[in-house]
């Protein structure tokens, strides 16, 4: 390491100059644009880079992130494919953390942040982190599962300078909850808890009392088990928060007690994050009214609201950008988020029972209509239905033209436009070509090669792209193959995209993040022959119970520094093009 | 420890007039009474047994279009494994959705709460047929985990897929076990009045 910093000194700019120029520079994107310049600039950036962001695990090794930088403080690592989320992946697939903890208990002493998403995290993990960092501030796990009660006592009981414990809907399973009991009686750094998902009862003595000590908390996330008399408790200590999840609404109240639980959150006049609210009622619901006026994200995706209470709720939450609801407020309901919420940018429509096939529940293009006429500040949509029409979709962009992220998934597969009959192509086709800076896409219904005809011509700036039960070619997928210049990443499952299609992305997989083809008509023979061409790229294929000796049922190619995978259980084969 | 329920068979056929209007579900306001399970068993008419082609073939109607089939199609009712894909949302956790499992309902989990104890509990309706089946085991499954009182009397209450909290009782077994999503069961005092109106939803 002193060779280099020599080299750095001998050079024309002076690297003291220039390393401080950088050390400016947060984004990982440009700082990897800046470390290509040339020599000089990729050994400044690389002592000066302490935030890490690692898209894919396994594109990447420990050794290899070790021997770059030397000095790293924080660091947001993801795991497995999106798609696992949906049980497409078996279990004990692979994303462990462990080896990089490891790596980073060496090389990283003074680590400070860990922030994961879809990994396997063990009880071991967590122990090792909470031992091997001393300074070690904030803990973020994002979909991740593996761990238990064990592993979050040695956290709260080692970790001393915790400033955030956020476990966002990672998956425990009959977990308990003695950890929260585990912070030591002279804790109090605790700024952010997040512990909304987990299904374990925690002491509410033991809470109250971390709460009274943290006098910097802003946010707080409780779970279900702690209800409202108790909810009002912890409000009294922290009425300065900013972010709230409340526990359960199913509680019954004396008068008395409801005027205590109303005045709390009355006194809440921070508060810009609202969620939780499981088993609210309209009996209960305007308890939170009065903490409402500064609200910008409003989740309302545990409580099963109707449309006349949604209609109640809204007009008290004026600053309003982001709001995620369940269907059962139906179409009425979004109409009174049209009239309610004009700065709105952000809708996510939750389906309260995906199977119900009466039909008769949920959202339709109506609502979505409503919602873009009175929201034209919309640009992330995220909307379950079981109905659409093309004419719909077209003047929902044509109000909304801003779409980044534009989710849709029609529920049925291969549904088609429910007036005309025809394919949804046309939907998406003005959505490619009205929303100029779109980045996410998520399609669904009845869709040819013409949906993707257009994407590909028009769809300039997308980067994520996710198709299920679509298309009528390989063509399809060809299209966008080549025409999506920025496409990181493709997912797709259950469409009758083939080895040529497959092949057809031959150039196109190095500049990419990962692709993921379940379902599809992919042999054996072809991922081969995509793995003796691109050497660089893992082409992985997951066998279930659907693959035999030529049918590739789960395929997922991702480009690595790392090589073929070293912890790959038997069911994940490596291919490495040998005999075609 | 003696615990009685408030449950039993509706005396009249199951059609579905009564659950037609969409916002006005009223509650029944007849208790039914159950024997616990050291009684003789119900009086009335006898169940059939719980048919579960019936809600294969209700999936079936969804039918994939023909050129999307697998290749090892057995020709069962379609398995849309991970399908919508909902567990991009915190609602994964609710056990009423089959969200992490297939969609024909292999498993039929449903969560039980019981006034009073913080944590429900979830079960699979597969493994019972009766209503009786199902109250005593819920009864032995709280009575496990949670001190209730001797002489305590509990309502049933389910959440049914149109989203309303009904009495338990009301529907034939079968078509409970297909309505239901959640269950509830609430102290018989003499608040139960304003505890039904709470659960309205």
């Amino acid at each position: 390491m002193d060779q280099d910093h020599k080299k750095l000194k001998e050079s024309p700019f002076p690297c003291e100059g220039l390393e401080k120029v950088l050390s400016f520079i947060d984004s990982h994107k440009d700082r990897s644009s800046a470390s290509l310049v040339c020599k000089d600039w990729y050994d400044a950036e690389r002592w000066t880079r302490s935030k890490l962001f690692i898209g894919n695990c396994y594109s990447v090794s420990p050794e290899i992130v070790a021997r770059r930088f030397p000095k790293i403080k924080s660091v947001r690592l993801k795991g497995k494919p999106r798609f696992s989320d949906f049980n497409l992946l078996p279990q004990d697939w692979g994303a462990n953390v462990h080896a990089w903890l490891v790596m980073f208990a060496k090389v990283y002493p003074s680590l400070e942040e860990l922030r994961l998403k879809r990994m396997t995290v063990s009880d071991e993990s967590l122990d090792l982190l909470a031992r091997s960092f001393p300074g070690f501030k904030a803990l973020s796990l994002s979909s991740c599962d593996g761990f238990t009660d064990e592993g979050l006592k040695a956290i709260a009981t080692h970790c001393r300078t915790l400033t955030e414990l956020d476990i966002a809907d990672s998956v425990t399973v009959d977990i308990g909850g003695g950890w929260l009991s585990c912070f030591p009686e002279g804790f109090a750094s605790l700024e952010i808890l997040n512990f909304a998902s987990l299904q374990c009862e925690v002491s509410f003595d033991a809470l109250e009392r971390l709460v009274s000590r943290c006098r910097a908390l802003r946010v707080l996330k409780v779970n279900e088990s702690i209800n409202l008399e108790q909810l009002q408790r912890l409000l009294v200590q922290v009425p300065h928060l900013t972010g709230l999840g409340t526990g359960s609404f199913m509680q019954e109240l004396t008068p008395r007690q409801y005027e205590g639980v109303q005045s709390a959150f009355s006194n809440c006049k921070n508060l810009q994050v609202l969620s939780g609210l499981w088993d609210a009622t309209s009996l209960y619901l305007p308890l939170v009214y009065g903490a409402c006026a500064s609200l910008t994200f409003l989740n309302l995706s545990e409580a099963d609201l109707r449309s006349g209470e949604l209609a109640k709720f809204l007009p008290h939450c004026t600053s309003l950008r982001r709001l995620w609801v369940i269907d059962t407020v139906g179409d009425k309901g979004l109409e009174a988020v049209g009239l309610s919420c004009p700065l709105l940018e952000e809708l996510r429509v939750f389906p309260i029972d995906p199977y119900d096939l009466d039909n008769r529940q949920g959202v339709t293009e109506v609502g979505f209509l409503a919602v873009s006429r009175g929201c034209p500040n919309l640009n992330y949509v995220l909307y379950f239905c079981r109905k659409m029409t093309n004419d719909a979709v077209a003047t929902i962009v044509q109000n909304c033209p801003d779409f980044t992220h534009f989710r849709l998934c029609i529920m049925n597969p291969g549904e088609p436009d429910h007036l005309t009959n025809e394919p949804m192509d046309e939907a998406f086709g003005a959505v490619s070509k009205t929303c100029t800076k779109l980045r996410r896409l998520s399609v669904s219904g009845l869709l040819t090669d013409m949906a993707f005809e257009y994407i590909g011509k028009f769809a300039k700036n997308l980067e994520t792209l996710s198709v299920a039960f679509a298309g009528s070619s390989d063509r399809g997928m060809q299209c966008v193959l080549e025409g999506c210049p920025k496409l990181r990443k493709l997912e797709i499952r259950d469409c009758l995209f083939g080895n040529a299609a497959l092949l057809s992305g031959l150039d196109k997989y190095e500049t990419m993040r990962s692709l993921w083809m379940s379902a599809c008509n992919l042999t054996i023979k072809g991922c081969r022959l995509l793995a003796k061409e691109m050497p660089r790229l893992n082409v992985e294929v997951i066998q279930d119970e659907w693959s035999d000796e030529t049918h590739a049922n789960k395929v997922y190619v991702y480009r690595s520094l790392a090589g073929p995978r070293q912890d790959a259980p038997p069911f994940v084969l490596t291919l490495g093009g040998e005999d075609i | 420890m003696e615990l009685e329920l408030g449950l039993a068979l509706p005396n009249h056929s199951a059609n579905n007039n009564g659950f037609e209007t969409e916002n006005h579900k009223e509650y029944r306001q007849k208790r039914v009474f159950l024997e616990d399970h050291s009684a003789t068993g119900v009086e009335g008419t006898t169940l059939s047994l719980l048919s579960w082609s019936g809600v294969a073939e209700m999936e079936d109607g969804v039918g994939r279009p023909p050129k999307y089939r697998k290749p090892h199609d057995d020709g069962g009712p379609r398995r849309f494994e991970g399908w919508p894909p909902t567990d991009s949302s915190p609602r994964r956790r609710r056990s009423h959705l089959t969200a992490t499992e297939q969609v024909v309902r292999k498993s039929m989990h449903v969560k039980v709460k019981m006034e009073g104890v913080a944590i429900g509990r979830k079960v699979d309706l597969r493994d019972f047929d009766s209503y009786h089946d199902l109250t005593s085991t819920l009864m032995d499954m709280f009575a496990k985990y949670s001190k209730i009182e001797s002489g305590e009397e509990y309502t049933l209450l389910y959440l049914d897929k149109e989203g309303d909290w009904m009495l338990v009782g009301d529907l034939d077994w079968e078509e409970f076990v297909e309505s239901v999503r959640r269950v509830k069961m609430l102290k018989n005092d003499n608040k139960m009045g304003f505890r039904l109106l709470l659960s309205k939803n």
